[in-house]
């Protein structure tokens, strides 16, 4: 086994992803910024790198229905998107997860409009987060490359879609230093793919997508439900096999010096990245500040998250959300409240939420807000701007 | 209604994977009227057939319009309303005469 | 870690500069970071673009605010203002330019730093034929860093413009040298 190292933005390193994939069927329509993506993909096509059969699509919503159907009739089908696009197909990225099709959708987070922006924020994903995908956040290329491969194991193996998703722009077209597994490797990894119920076999003649009203429908969405609750096993089962060629650890959130921390942030995605800088010279210090890194998002690791924060040190967490949840409290910090809910020592959480439309957060942002936490400054249920002129 | 499924019987995403599983469901016992054909007057344009929703209209061998099987009729006099030569009567169904 | 910033315009090949930087870099097994600050899009738009090199994984995520080295690529960036932004004392400035170093002093306000000129333009339209200073000023940038080198930059442009013929590999290269030479 060999490791090649390249320069790639994210962008191009999920499109390699996707060369070692070779799915049967890729649809795509162009969106920024994950257009990189399906323009790299077609250069593969172009040049016989990959025998996909190539759809260029008319929109969204006709490029997730292309993968739908290719997918029910049994090959890997993919295709990748951003902002408007997911919300354009969001009819039919329900109806994937509700025919337990696992497809895996690159999507690179930018802001939803109006008003109309192209730079990242989570609000395109966070709006997908209750129908059923799997998501996966990424902090660097590295990992989005990484977890493309690991998602289609994972969705396979619980009949699940899988959103795998990295900050438009600051990842997707930012170059940096990425190890590329080889081919033979990845491949292998990778295996057959063997469809559970696919559509064309005409010795077994099936319907998928029938109707189903009072009598099944219920049932059918309970399914998808304890599938998705079985997520977190697999996801660490297959982690360990892509860890032995990769060297990556694979949990379900990384701790960054969270064991004995005062204070800690919780955020996901790149920014993550920027606060472990931060944290490294604040502890230089000797502040006593910590990480937890949002990985796997949907399902959400209520139980493991409350374990990681149920140390006796831990007084105050900022939960930073790169999207609002207008009129209620925003998502993430919603899903880690609920997880602390059950300690007996529940630590004070203050909501943040920054980078909107693509909005800088720098270093000097998060140490204000470690800095803030150290103080004990902490309204619960109140969410403070970062960066934003009121 | 006693025999449906459990989530755990059902096939993932509500897949039907028996083939013509759809027999089994015998729409017959919704009828209250049920068609009669004056056989003298049919010109076998098989539009019954064609317009039939349940397809429950036969065609022979000879390109005829065949029998209707009174297991999916289920009375809804498309076929009598789309006749050209009205050779199809609804009449009210007892049901005496099947089961 | 070595950040540099690059000053350009739309067009000047701003954001292909940083690209090279970073690519060179990887060639000496660095750890990099390329990346432009996209705004609009436009041919002649003021553009920067910005280069992380380090022997470590780099993990920030932000624009670089106060860089080691900042490139100007088009001198009317220099009435703007921002260019030293954030720059001290050891920072390094360089500017594609026919004029001196002092003119160019004179045009900056508390500026503290070093500072050096370099006729970028005038070297790529004699080699290459076109004005595409980046070339120029990379190969005057392996002067400050050992992070990239001359020998590595010519090997990472010469298979990036392999497919464009040996002529413009061999057009690159010598704007490379000159630049590298034309430093002051």
């Amino acid at each position: 086994m060999s490791k090649i190292t390249l320069a790639l933005t994210g962008a191009h390193a999920v499109a390699e992803a996707m060369r070692q994939i070779n799915p049967g069927v890729v649809a795509l329509f162009p969106i920024t910024p994950q257009t990189p993506i399906v323009e790299k993909y077609s250069e593969y096509y172009a040049n016989g790198v990959v025998d996909t059969e190539l759809v260029r699509s008319e929109s969204e919503h006709s490029a997730m229905s292309i993968v739908m159907g290719a997918q029910a009739a049994g090959v890997r089908a993919m295709t990748a998107t951003s902002s408007q696009g997911l919300a354009y197909m969001w009819e039919v990225v329900g109806a994937t997860a509700g025919l337990r099709l696992p497809i895996v959708m690159p999507v690179t987070n930018r802001a939803l409009g109006a008003p109309i922006n192209i730079h990242c924020d989570h609000a395109d994903s966070m709006y997908c987060r209750d129908l059923g995908w799997i998501h996966l956040f990424c902090e660097t290329a590295q990992e989005a490359y990484e977890n493309t491969l690991l998602a289609i194991r994972l969705a396979e193996k619980v009949s699940l879609p899988v959103m795998v998703l990295q900050d438009g722009f600051i990842t997707s077209h930012s170059v940096e230093r990425v190890d590329i597994l080889d081919d033979v490797s990845a491949k292998k990894f990778i295996g057959e793919y063997k469809p559970n119920n696919p559509l064309i076999n005409t010795d077994y003649p099936k319907t998928v997508g029938p109707i189903q009203l009072q009598d099944y429908y219920f049932e059918t969405q309970y399914q998808g439900t304890i599938a998705i609750e079985s997520v977190f096993e697999e996801y660490l089962k297959i982690g360990k096999e892509l860890e032995k060629l990769t060297g990556t650890k694979y949990e379900l959130f990384e701790e960054y010096k969270l064991e004995d921390a005062e204070v800690a942030i919780i955020v996901s995605s790149s920014t993550s990245g920027t606060t472990k800088e931060v944290i490294d010279r604040m502890r230089n210090e000797g502040k006593k500040v910590g990480l937890l890194n949002i990985k796997l998002y949907r399902p959400f690791p209520y139980e493991a998250i409350a374990k990681a924060l149920n140390h006796f040190n831990l007084n105050n967490i900022a939960v930073l959300d790169r999207a609002l949840s207008r009129g209620a409290m925003p998502p993430l910090y919603t899903d880690i409240k609920l997880s602390v809910s059950s300690l007996n020592k529940i630590p004070k959480i203050q909501s943040y939420v920054f980078g909107l439309g693509g909005r800088d957060i720098i270093q000097k942002d998060i140490e204000e807000v470690f800095e803030s936490l150290l103080k004990g400054k902490v309204k619960e249920n109140k969410t403070e701007y970062i960066g934003l002129r009121k | 209604m006693s025999t449906l499924k459990t989530s755990h019987e059902m096939e993932e995403g509500g897949i039907i994977n028996i083939p013509k599983s759809s027999r089994n469901f015998k729409t017959g016992t919704w009828r209250t009227f049920k068609p009669v054909i004056d056989e003298s007057k049919c010109i076998h344009c098989a539009q019954c057939v064609i317009n039939c929703p349940e397809s429950c209209i036969d065609i022979t061998k000879d390109k005829k319009r065949g029998a209707i099987n009174m297991d999916y009729c289920k009375g809804c006099s498309v076929c009598s309303k789309v006749c050209p030569v009205k050779c199809i009567k609804m009449e009210t169904d007892t049901k005496e005469d099947n089961k | 870690m070595l950040q540099i910033r690059i000053h350009a315009r739309g067009g000047l090949g701003g954001k292909s500069l940083a690209q090279i930087i970073a690519e060179t870099s990887l060639r000496l097994d660095n750890y990099m970071q390329a990346f432009p600050e996209y705004g609009p899009e436009r041919a002649g738009a003021p553009l920067r673009a910005f280069v992380r090199i380090d022997n470590k994984p780099i993990r920030l995520h932000e624009p670089i605010s106060s860089p080691d080295i900042s490139i100007v690529l088009d001198e009317t960036l220099l009435l703007s203002g921002n260019v030293t932004e954030g720059m001290v004392n050891t920072s390094i400035l360089i500017v594609n330019t026919e004029k001196t170093k002092e003119s160019i002093l004179s045009l900056l306000k508390n500026y503290k730093g070093e500072l050096y000129v370099i006729p970028a333009t005038r070297i790529s339209l004699e080699t290459i034929g076109s004005n595409k200073p980046g070339s120029p000023v990379v190969g005057a940038l392996c002067r400050f860093t050992k992070l990239i080198t001359i020998e590595a930059l010519k090997e990472d442009m010469a298979q990036k413009f392999a497919r464009k013929g040996q002529e413009i590999v061999d057009a690159n290269q010598k704007a490379i040298d000159m630049g590298f030479k034309s430093l002051v």
